[in-house]
This record gives structure tokens, C-alpha cells and sequence, in this order.
């Protein structure tokens, strides 16, 4: 409804270019050569719009990238130190202290290691192990004082088994063996990006009627208007490409996908394809906002704060200030919450406000919330779902869980690019030079106008994603 | 009584996530709209208040039990481990009641997941799938019933060889080239019939097989021009696709013009 009385009350219609050129005739055609308009200055009826590249900002804009030789690159992970492993097979019983043979699928555990299953049953191996059909087979001896105990095929086979510890006799014993673990090696590529525009004839020292502010800065002339809508769409295609841009290598490191000249197209992951750990949420509640946060830090060990940026759409920020706010509500909070929390003013200008913008769990670690507009006016938002309840588009409740903090003295995330091609912009001059550039009479084509680009080596590295979380709302 | 299991599996990711960090990640189902906003359960409500009891505590008369059951489907998870997870969805056949309740819920709660693939073929169909379903059971069937589609092809097949000119036929449609020795023929014909036994039973079962070569010889000496989907004889249209083609042909009014085309034909091959 509210769009439609935007609609009634516009003098005239946006006007959409889709020659890729900008003439006079253009600049006609979109009615802004027309002498009388209401107000000079122009309004963005979907608001401002260089608030939308936050990625970008944080890591480029922040000086976070670094650059590679290659369209190609890899950055070592580790996980766990310690690994469960899959018990394949058992002969013998162990009953009265006799020795079994039990089979793992991995070569993991280590001779005279206590290993156990989930129900607590604990069996030393007795020996190095040898590999068999099944994986590795060890002897080993059922630990405790029971006679009678005894291991089956259910209380085994299938399960997955834990190393403890090593203990020995008290003395004579031999020494033992230990294993260690290796990084293993995310690979991952940069995406080049373009983007041209061109005009014709005199089109940059075209005034109009209506004044730009570009950022700060007043204008009348169309083409530094022009440019500042070109200069937004790129940096929000180059924001694109770092939260949705999907990996497209094959298993055998193939790309498939061909440009026209027959070269192929890499692309690279992009953050939110990065992001392993995934959930599905309709209503934000207290407690499904605990298993949230308990799923992103269970896995956060170390000794240091973990600082985590909750990015998320005008919906995503409503759905967790409720569920923050059930929380107190719900809880013993409430007591302890003094009324100027949310409630300000005196008299009959009371104003009713106060949004829980972050949260600090029990270990430390603090998750701040960020609006991110890319989700409320990005290009998607257009053909989003929309969400049953409020009709915004679903694009603005997700939520995107970032571990932006420092390990080993390095960013969890950056930007990288190949080298010399962080960013190229240029133009081809002919009958003019674009605004901007520098020339003489020399010029590229006979056309009479000129064009520019832009080219772009960039992709985003998460080095520990196992921290961040990707949180959708879904419809049918 | 035998159990039926089914398991739910993550798709495979198509960055190359090493597995011990894909097995440290947490994956979970949880609740998605429908299209009037309410949440999608997977059942009717006549089945949530046969089963839903004995999950949140509370019978169907009781007036919490609609606000009690919609938060419990608003805040349920379903977590699916790298290695995929199981659910006992085996009805008892004597109270026509799930043996595991609580497993029965949650796999109907996934299949109205629109992030869940019907099987792992058709989760690589979208992006928009993450998960896929897994049953044994259905795997074996669709195992048994193309082991006797194969069965059925290569008893045709067999019988084939009986019929030189029908053979023939056959190989032409299947694109075998008939310059090939009748050994070299064999093998490619017997190659085709175990790789889609479902095309060759189609062939074979074709009433119209002799036309459909017909018009792919028309097609092929220039007697017939094929102009996007239509058949062209000259100015005369026969029909837009193969099907309606092979009416015009198969139709005794045209038999005279079909005349003239087969005897163009046959001056055609014997010129080449």
C-alpha cells in the first residue's frame, strides 16, 4: 500500500537505461531536463545507499588483504587434536582377563592406550596393531576388576572409540608411542570481476536540474551523478561476489564454466559458502537463540575472547531484540533491569526504545549485532520470499555469524587478490576523455563519447570458519 | 517385524571443506514457514493430536495443547552429523501406530523441509537443497525393478536377432551405423540395450518404428526438410513434431503423397 502511494505521488517515473550508453537523449527521455521540479534536491526513496558494503569496508577498507601470485590458493586448518574412531570389527569376548582382537577403520590409537566406547567400557591395547580387511586390528584386554566383564558385537562394532591414556606397570614397562596431527588444506580461488559503462557525445558536462549529493558533495551535473550510481553498483556487485559468490571447481579441480572467448570463468567461495555450520529458524525464541550461540561457541576453545559480528537485515535485528527481550522477560532479569533500559523521557514525552544490540556468553566471548543494509535494499532483496508474518523480504531475517577476531596475530578474515589486480580502472577515450582521466588528441576509438572500467581480483578467506553460522528463515 | 529405517544426509558442500572440519560443523533442520505463516509440521493436525501427546506431555483436550505444540515445532532442531542420521519410521502394523514416535515426528518434520531432497541425486539438482533423504528400502526396489527392465530388454533383444529386418529397424533409431560388421553391430546393439534398457523396450514396443525410420530417412536424403520442429515437404506442412509427422504419414488420405515421397526416396539412395 505504502508503495503505492509512492507510486501515486511521483511526478514522474524512475527511468530505467537499458542501451548501456548515455546520450542527451537519454537525459531527455528521463525527464530531468525538464525545467520545473518541486524540490532540486533529490531523494533516495529507498534510502541512502553507501551503507550497504560492510565486508568490503571491514577487511579491504580496513587494510585486512593480502595478495597472491595465483587465481588459486590454500590456507592450512586444523580441527581437533583428538579423533573418535570407528570400531569395524571384534573377535574374542575378553571374558576372565582373556585377550580380544578389536578392529578400528583408522591406524589412530597407539599401543598400551586405554581406548574407549560411549558407554564407558575401557579396553588397552596391547600391541601396535596390523592392518587387516577391516582397517587396523589390535589385541587388547578389557581394564577393570570384573571376572565376568565382557565385550559383544552391539557394545562394539559401529561405535565410535576414544584414546585415553597410556598406564603401565610399575616397572619394566616399555615406552609408548604418540600420534600428532597435520593441518589439513582449504583451497579456495579469486574471482575477477567487471564492470563498463560507457556515453556518447557530450553527456558529462550535461547540467540538470536537479541537485546530487554524492556523499557529502552537491552536484548538478549529470554525469558526476551518473558515475556515483555506477561507482555504488560496483562496489555492490564487488559485495556480492564476497558474502554469495559460490566455489566452481569440480572434485577434479576442473571449472566447466566457459567465457566466450573459451577461457574459464573461476569463482571462488564466498563467505557464506564458507560457513559450515548451518541452521533454519521462523520465530527467534530465548531458547532458540541459546542453542545458537552455544553451537557457535562450543567449538571455541581457545584462551582468548572470541569477538563475533551477528550481520542481519531490519528483521533479523527485530526477531533478536525479542528474543532477547522474552529472555528478561521470562527470566529473573527482570528485577534487576532498571526501568530507564528501555522505557526514557518524563511526562507525556515518554519515549518507549532500547534495542540489545550484543550479548556476552559465560566464557567471555561477545557477539555484537550489526545491521546490514546489503540484506534490507541489496538487488535480492527484489525477488526474495517474503517473510508470512510481516511481508519483508526472508533476504532481511538472515543471519550471518562472523568470527571476526585475531588469531596468531592474524585476522580470521581478509580479503585477497592477485597481485596488480586489486583494482584496475581505466577508460577508452574517443571523441572525449571521461571526466577524471588525463589524455591528449590521441585517442582509442573514433566513436564520438568514451567509456570506462572496472576490473577486480577479490575473494574473502575465512581461516576459522568453525565459529561462524549461517542462520536462514525458510518458506515452503 | 521388520524396522524401517531412513536416514537424513548432508549434501557434500562444493568447496573443499577437509572432512574432520565438516565433521566438527553443526548442521541442523529447524523450522520453516508455510505459505499462510504458520509452521510446517510435516502432519495433519488429526495426526499431531494422536502423536503429539505422548511428545510434549499434554492431551489434545487440554487448551495449552495448540500453543504448546506449535512452540515445540517452532523451536525444534534436528541435528544431521557428517555421517548422515537414522530414524525408525517403522509403523506397527497391529495398532497402525509409529513404533518410535519421537523418530516419526522428526523425519516428517524434515520431509516438509523444503532444504531436503527427495535422494542424493535430486539434492545436487538445486542449490537450494542441503540435506537428502536416504531409504534402503526404496534404493532396493529401485534396484529390483531396473534389474527386471534390464531382464525384460535383453529377452527382447534376444528375440530380435529373429528378425533381420526389424533389427535393422531398431539399430537405426538407436544411431548404430549400418556400414558396421554384422559382430561390431552386435556389440554396440548389446552395449545400448544394458545401458537404457527403458529406450530399447520403448523401441521395441513402437507400433510405428517402420514410419519413424521412414521419415528419419526422408529427413536424412533431403526429402524431407525439418525446419525447427516441423516437417516440411516442399511448401506441404506435415506436422509440427515427430508425433503428429507420423500421423500425417500413418493417415490413408495422404497415402498418395506418401507414395511420391517413398519413390523420391528410393531415387535418392540409389543415387548415393
Amino acid at each position: 500500500m505504502a508503495s503505492d502511494n509512492l507510486k501515486n505521488l511521483r511526478l514522474y517515473q524512475d527511468y530505467w537505461s537499458e542501451g548501456g550508453m548515455t546520450d542527451e537523449n537519454n537525459l531527455s527521455n528521463a525527464l530531468l531536463t525538464q525545467p520545473d521540479v518541486l524540490s532540486p534536491v533529490l531523494t533516495h526513496l529507498a534510502g541512502r545507499e553507501d551503507k550497504r558494503f560492510p565486508l568490503s569496508f571491514l577487511t579491504e577498507g580496513m587494510g585486512v588483504t593480502k595478495e597472491l601470485n595465483d587465481t588459486q590458493y590454500q590456507f592450512p586448518v586444523i580441527g581437533r587434536l583428538n579423533k573418535a574412531v570407528l570400531c569395524t570389527d571384534i573377535a574374542g569376548t575378553g571374558y576372565g582377563f582373556s585377550t580380544l582382537k578389536i578392529t578400528f577403520k583408522d591406524r589412530w590409537f597407539n599401543k598400551f592406550y586405554i581406548v574407549e566406547n560411549p558407554d564407558g567400557t575401557q579396553i588397552r591395547l596391547q600391541d601396535e596393531g596390523v592392518q587387516v580387511e577391516k582397517g587396523w586390528q589390535y589385541t587388547g584386554i578389557i581394564m577393570g576388576p570384573d571376572f565376568d566383564a565382557k565385550v559383544t558385537n552391539n557394545d562394539t562394532i559401529g561405535k565410535m572409540f576414544v584414546q585415553t591414556f597410556a598406564p603401565v606397570a610399575i616397572s619394566g614397562s616399555s615406552g609408548t608411542t604418540s600420534n600428532w596431527v597435520s593441518p589439513s588444506k582449504v583451497s579456495n580461488q579469486t574471482t575477477m570481476i567487471r564492470k563498463g559503462y560507457q556515453y556518447e557525445g557530450n553527456a558529462p558536462n550535461k547540467v540538470v536540474n536537479v541537485e546530487f549529493d554524492l556523499g557529502g558533495r552537491k552536484s548538478k551535473l549529470w554525469w558526476d551523478f551518473e558515475e556515483y550510481q555506477h561507482f555504488l553498483r560496483w562496489q555492490e556487485e564487488v559485495e556480492y561476489n564476497l558474502w554469495y559468490s559460490k566455489y566452481n571447481r569440480d572434485s577434479n579441480g576442473l571449472i566447466h564454466n566457459m567465457d566466450s572467448n573459451g577461457k574459464p570463468i573461476p569463482i571462488g567461495a564466498g563467505a557464506i559458502q564458507q560457513i559450515p555450520n548451518k541452521n533454519q529458524y521462523t520465530f527467534m525464541t530465548a531458547s532458540k537463540m541459546k542453542n545458537i550461540i552455544r553451537d557457535i561457541f562450543y567449538g571455541a576453545s581457545d584462551a582468548q575472547k572470541v569477538q563475533i559480528d551477528l550481520f542481519t537485515g531490519l528483521g533479523g535485528l527485530d526477531e533478536w531484540d525479542t528474543a532477547m527481550k522474552s529472555e528478561i522477560a521470562s527470566g529473573t532479569y527482570i528485577k534487576n533491569t532498571p526501568a530507564n533500559a528501555f522505557i526514557s523521557g518524563t511526562g507525556s514525552n515518554l519515549r518507549l526504545g532500547g534495542y540489545f544490540t550484543s550479548y556476552q556468553h559465560i566464557d567471555g566471548h561477545v557477539i555484537t549485532v550489526r545491521h546490514l543494509p546489503l540484506f534490507d535494499h541489496g538487488a535480492k532483496v527484489l525477488n526474495s520470499p517474503k517473510h508470512p508474518k510481516t511481508g519483508l523480504p526472508l533476504e532481511s531475517y538472515k543471519m550471518i555469524f562472523l568470527d571476526r577476531s585475531t588469531y596468531d596475530g592474524e585476522p580470521n578474515i581478509y580479503m585477497v587478490h592477485q597481485k596488480g589486480r586489486q583494482l584496475l580502472r581505466w577508460a577508452v577515450a574517443g571523441a572525449t576523455i571521461p571526466p577524471g582521466f588525463s589524455g591528449n588528441s590521441l585517442r582509442a576509438t573514433d566513436i564520438d563519447g568514451a567509456s570506462v572500467h572496472f576490473m577486480k581480483s577479490a575473494g574473502i578467506a575465512i581461516r576459522r570458519a568453525t565459529n561462524c553460522l549461517y542462520l536462514e528463515c525458510v518458506r515452503q | 517385524m521388520k524396522r524401517k529405517i531412513v536416514y537424513i544426509k548432508r549434501r557434500k558442500p562444493a568447496i573443499n571443506l577437509p572432512d574432520d572440519l565438516l565433521k566438527e560443523s553443526t548442521m541442523k533442520l529447524g523450522s520453516v514457514f508455510t505459505d499462510t505463516g504458520d509452521i510446517a509440521k510435516g502432519i495433519t493436525f488429526e495426526e499431531e493430536k494422536l502423536y503429539m501427546p505422548e511428545i510434549i506431555g499434554i492431551p489434545p483436550t487440554d487448551n495449552s495443547f495448540i500453543r504448546e505444540s506449535k512452540k515445540y515445532y517452532t523451536e525444534l532442531e534436528i541435528s544431521i552429523p557428517f555421517e548422515g542420521k537414522a530414524f525408525d519410521v517403522t509403523i506397527d502394523p497391529d495398532t497402525n501406530m509409529p513404533l518410535n514416535t519421537f523418530d516419526f515426528i522428526l523425519y516428517k518434520f524434515a520431509l516438509a523441509n523444503p532444504t531436503v531432497a527427495k535422494d542424493k541425486k535430486d539434492a545436487y539438482s538445486s542449490n537450494r537443497y542441503l540435506y537428502y533423504i536416504e531409504d534402503p528400502d526404496l534404493e532396493d526396489t529401485n534396484k529390483f525393478e531396473k534389474l527386471e527392465v534390464r531382464k525384460e530388454a535383453y529377452k527382447e533383444y534376444i528375440k530380435l536377432a529373429a528378425n533381420k529386418k526389424r533389427e535393422a529397424l531398431v539399430r537405426q533409431i538407436l544411431g548404430i551405423s549400418n556400414k558396421l560388421t554384422q559382430e561390431k553391430a552386435d556389440i554396440e546393439t548389446e552395449r545400448k540395450v544394458m545401458e537404457s534398457p527403458d529406450e530399447f523396450l520403448a523401441i521395441i514396443n513402437d507400433k510405428s518404428i517402420e514410419t519413424r525410420v521412414f521419415i528419419m530417412d526422408c529427413v536424412s536424403n533431403e526429402v524431407l526438410k525439418k525446419v525447427g520442429n516441423t516437417y516440411l515437404d516442399g511448401e506441404v506442412n506435415l506436422g509440427v513434431g515427430e508425433q503428429e509427422t507420423i500421423l500425417y504419414i500413418e493417415d490413408k488420405r495422404n497415402s498418395e503423397h506418401v507414395l511420391n515421397m517413398k519413390a523420391r526416396l528410393e531415387v535418392f539412395q540409389k543415387g548415393r
